[in-house]
């Protein structure tokens, strides 16, 4: 048995930014999806607030990510090298650009408001279609290269599933249609979160999820999801609550008017099950190598 | 300069763990308390930051029978042509020397430990108070700096830890294999092709497994595209997704306006 090492990234600061990281690429997706195919008139409200919500959590993830490094005040080092082979140095650059154009955006919507001044005239002229076009495929990149990174490591559990770059990205966009849904309502535009078409949009995604968490059960190694260790953080937090809740409350309500009450906890709950959804595969993967380093003992000692 | 490989022949190693002190010596680095570890004769157990060199013992058979061998290893960092941790290090930090050694600047990492879990070895070690990556550096400052052989290769009683340029360690490989199999043993070499070819290599006596070595170790950043083809894909049937249902929307929007 090979006696494999793997890093010891603490959740609250990976699987936090993971979960942020996925929200604000998410968001800011839905915003571009919205001005290029959508009604960015009518939709003018989910647009500048998916965007503001994309601009604050960008801001949010280069702090946790530093935090994780083990020598914190080196973390500028990542911007010297470019390397294609590893996704956390493309993965940083990612993060700078999408940053700056997710916090451009919230400017130039500020700016349209008239809540920032600064520049306001320059800002309102630039071509923002053009920018949230470009802005949303670095969006994609931050929102999925976080699962290439893991599934690009020796660590089985991880290895082994070439789709969770996909499966992140899914969950991305279906937490943060529920965090903007969630950010709408408390801003009182009820009429705005609640559609129909953006809840058919929110079960699409969670049909996608339903598959994905299907699939990354049954890869080699799988099963660690269901042991008892991930009973509650997986197999209730994610399967049950996070993707199978909400898919059938989406379902029960899909020719029938949502309560408010309803479309709030469909999205507490969509953002518990993307959350826990990055904790489990962060943990699965460090326990997946504890679990054989404890099979190599029991050998040893078996004779 | 050529490139330079260590030859470790497992059949002539007596595991007195020299090597370990040699390099902890010259490294400087600190002893480590680990407690009884039950295992073998072996306290050492495993590599670490700050244990660059272990010897692994390895029983096999019953106790007290004829069946019973030893087994040992002296094992550290492969140094590998194709090395996952090189590959993956977002700060430059590690890098190859003229030798063919992969080293690690560590005033350059900055421990976000993404070598750790690219190495398929389980060698690149998190050290949590330096804050740092830390694992064999071949004694470059002895074998690039003085022109000495590296300090456990030096300390060997026994010559199992042979230091010379990579294509007479390979004939020397073939030859001690040779000589292996002429007494009627198995022997394979460990480390000529694997990951395009380690600058340790191994003479072994039994299958890779049983040392603590893959059989068939992989690059992971090989499927780096692969992982970004799925996503890239999956993000085409997403986008096809949102369309539908957005237009759908800007119908049903365009059908409350009339």
């Amino acid at each position: 048995m090979v006696p494999l090492q793997v890093s010891t990234w603490p959740w609250y600061y990976v699987a936090v930014y993971f979960f942020f990281g996925g929200i604000a690429a998410g968001a800011y997706l839905l915003a571009a999806l919205t001005m290029v195919f959508g009604t960015p008139t009518r939709d003018r409200q989910l647009m500048h607030w998916s965007t503001y919500l994309a601009a604050v959590l960008i801001l949010i993830c280069p702090v946790l990510l530093t935090l994780d490094l083990g020598q914190e005040l080196r973390f500028w080092r990542m911007l010297t090298q470019f390397k294609l082979l590893s996704p956390v140095s493309l993965g940083s650059w990612a993060l700078l650009i999408f940053g700056f154009f997710a916090v451009l955006s919230a400017l130039i919507f500020l700016a349209e408001e008239g809540k920032w001044k600064i520049g306001a005239s320059l800002l309102k002229r630039l071509p923002h279609g053009i920018l949230m076009r470009i802005g949303a495929f670095f969006g994609i990149f931050v929102a999925g290269y976080t699962g290439v990174l893991l599934s690009s490591t020796v660590i089985p559990f991880w290895y082994n599933n070439q789709l969770l770059g996909l499966t992140f990205l899914v969950s991305a966009l279906s937490t943060a249609l529920a965090a903007v849904t969630l950010l709408l309502m408390w801003r009182g535009y009820h009429k705005v979160a609640d559609h129909h078409n953006f809840h058919s949009l929110e079960l699409i995604l969670l049909g996608f999820e339903v598959l994905l968490v299907v699939w990354m059960v049954f890869q080699d190694g799988g099963e660690i999801l269901l042991t008892s260790q991930f009973l509650l953080t997986f197999v209730l937090a994610v399967a049950v609550l996070g993707v199978l809740a909400p898919l059938l409350m989406l379902l029960f309500y899909r020719e029938r008017a949502m309560p408010p009450r309803v479309l709030a906890l469909v999205s507490i709950l969509i953002l518990i099950g993307g959350f826990f959804l990055r904790y489990s595969v962060l943990e699965a993967g460090k326990a997946s190598v504890g679990l054989e380093q404890a099979r190599t003992l029991l050998q040893l000692f078996s004779g | 300069m050529a490139t330079m490989t260590m030859l470790v022949d497992t059949s002539i190693c007596i595991g007195c763990k020299g090597c370990e002190v040699a390099c902890k010596q010259w490294n400087e680095l600190p002893a480590e308390i680990r407690g009884f570890s039950g295992h073998s004769y072996d306290n050492t157990v495993a590599l670490s930051a700050d244990t660059w060199c272990h010897v692994d013992f390895i029983e096999q058979g019953e106790d007290y029978t004829q069946d019973f061998r030893w087994l040992f290893v002296s094992d550290r960092c492969k140094h590998c042509k194709e090395a996952g941790c090189l590959e993956v290090c977002p700060t430059g930090a590690i890098y190859r020397t003229e030798t063919g050694a992969v080293n690690i600047n560590t005033d350059i990492c900055n421990g976000c430990q993404n070598c750790v879990s690219s190495c398929p070895f389980g060698v690149v070690s998190f050290d949590h108070h330096k804050g740092v990556v830390g694992k064999c550096s071949l004694c470059t400052d002895r074998t690039e700096t003085l022109g000495r052989e590296p300090a456990c290769v030096a300390a060997c009683p026994t010559d199992s830890l042979v230091w010379g340029n990579r294509q007479d360690m390979l004939a020397l490989a073939e030859r001690k294999r040779a000589r292996i199999r002429a007494k009627g043993g198995p022997a394979r070499i460990y480390g000529r092709d694997e990951l395009g070819g380690l600058n340790v290599m191994f003479v072994l006596e039994d299958e890779p497994e049983v040392y603590g070595l893959p059989s068939d170790p992989v690059l992971p950043q090989k499927r780096v595209a692969e992982g970004y083809t799925f996503t890239a894909a999956g993000s085409v049937l997403l986008g096809i997704a949102a369309l539908v249902a957005l237009r759908e929307r800007r119908v049903g929007v365009e059908d409350l306006e009339e």
